[in-house]
């Protein structure tokens, strides 16, 4: 038998085994969390749900401009005298942003040629689906997006 | 080679190159008075490790700074995203904001130890005004960072603070103006403190807390004027004081983390 205090000193039970082993996990407990941190969350960014994109006579009727939704970019269309219509601007294809035709109207990719209508519906071209539409009030003079619930 | 070859290979390695010995030689005699006040020097270290806190606020600062976004419109969302959606978030904010707290008060106890004990008499008088202003820039660290969630507390805090500035008799409108940006606490000062806080004033701090820590190094530790100069004992720094003071460091180091993580900073209110 091993009297107290004699018995082997690299276990994990001696003294000095014990502080080291507290030691070294209090220091992880600092670290762990810091390098957690600069790990970017996958929501990469906090999500926008109203954005005010300017005043009415910023827009001329039949026209449209790139607002910025967020992260990404939307399109908003005077497509009357008051009445404004807004979608998301990227492609949903490869992602490219779209503009607005006064021409014909309508929405054009120009990465593949895709052509949507006003309300973001696909008329033409490679687009697997519609673009993202969103709510456009007047609030007094300002024009403001929102996501549709 | 076995492993002690090569930690004596390494260690041969880097004292030709560092010349350690001389440091290790100079550290050796350097010794610390032992008597009835000597507790009071642990607080000189705290700070000195709050200062070295310093450092945490660096570091945590800097984690805070890869989502941190200085600008009206972003500001408050973006510590929101950090409180949230960061992992960990809270946690390293709260850090940041529990050491600056702690920061001031351990240098107001460091600096009435050494005012208690007299020690900022001849020859110390630049070691304790270089203290002063190391306080100072702790202080204003503070006012700087508070602003820089602009939530409607920090908003108003900002501007009570630099309305009291604007009653400094002759410069006072001018300082006002400087600290805001312009007339009105607004994007320009989110901008203006933004910069004060994460560069002005911790460069300075750097060089001042170097300049500091030379002075005292410099003079050697004080005696208080009461306690007969040959009565007094004295152990040596390294490693006896050195390593009381690590513990002192590290029950801090734990008490700030218990802190952070019970007691987190929340994000009051909304966005100015
Ligand atoms: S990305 Fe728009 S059509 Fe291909």
């Amino acid at each position: 038998m091993e009297l107290p205090g004699t018995a082997s000193h690299n276990g994990w039970f001696h003294p000095l085994g014990f502080l080291k082993g507290g030691f070294t996990a209090s220091v992880a407990s600092f670290v762990y969390p810091a390098l957690r941190f600069m790990i970017p969350p996958s929501i990469p960014e906090a999500s926008v749900n109203e954005v005010r994109a300017g005043e009415i006579t910023d827009l001329k009727v039949n026209s449209g401009k790139i607002v910025k939704f967020g992260s990404r970019p939307a399109l908003l269309m005077r497509v009357g005298e008051t009445e404004f219509k807004a979608v998301s601007a990227v492609c949903t294809h490869l992602n490219c942003t779209v503009q607005y035709q006064d021409a014909s109207h309508q929405i054009w990719c120009a990465c593949h040629k895709a052509l949507y209508d006003t309300n973001g519906k696909v008329l033409s071209g490679p687009p697997p689906g519609p673009l993202e539409e969103y709510t456009v009030r007047v609030r007094r003079e300002e024009v403001v997006i929102s996501k549709r619930a | 080679m076995n492993a002690a070859g090569a930690k004596a290979g390494i260690a041969g390695w880097l004292e030709e190159r560092l010349g350690l010995a001389a440091i290790r030689e100079f550290a050796s005699h350097k010794t610390l008075p032992v008597h009835s006040a000597t507790m009071w020097y642990y607080f000189g270290g705290i700070t000195l490790f709050l200062f070295t806190m310093f450092t945490i606020q660096v570091l945590t600062g800097v984690l805070l700074l890869l989502y941190y976004r200085p600008s009206p419109a972003e500001a408050y969302e973006s510590v929101q995203f950090i409180m949230t959606r960061v992992e960990y978030g809270w946690l390293v904010r709260s850090v940041h904001s529990w050491s600056a707290n702690l920061v001031i008060l351990a240098a107001f106890i460091h600096m009435f130890s050494v005012l208690f004990l007299d020690a900022y008499r001849k020859p110390r008088e630049l070691t304790w005004l270089s203290g002063i202003a190391l306080l100072g820039l702790a202080l204003a660290s503070g006012f700087s960072g508070y602003l820089l969630p602009w939530n409607k507390v920090s908003y108003f805090a900002t501007k009570v603070g630099t309305d009291m500035a604007a009653r400094v008799p002759v410069i006072g409108e001018t300082l006002a103006r400087f600290l805001r940006g312009g007339d009105e606490v607004g994007g320009a000062t989110l901008t203006s403190f933004f910069g004060f806080h994460v560069a002005v004033l911790p460069g300075i701090t750097t060089i001042l807390l170097v300049v500091h820590l030379a002075l005292v190094q410099k003079a050697g530790m004080s005696t208080p004027p009461w306690l007969a100069p040959d009565k007094v004992r004295s152990i040596k720094f390294f490693p006896n004081f050195f390593l009381r003071e690590l513990m002192a460091w590290y029950a801090a180091l734990g008490v700030l983390g218990s802190l952070a993580a019970l007691f987190p900073y929340g994000l009051k209110t909304g966005s100015a």
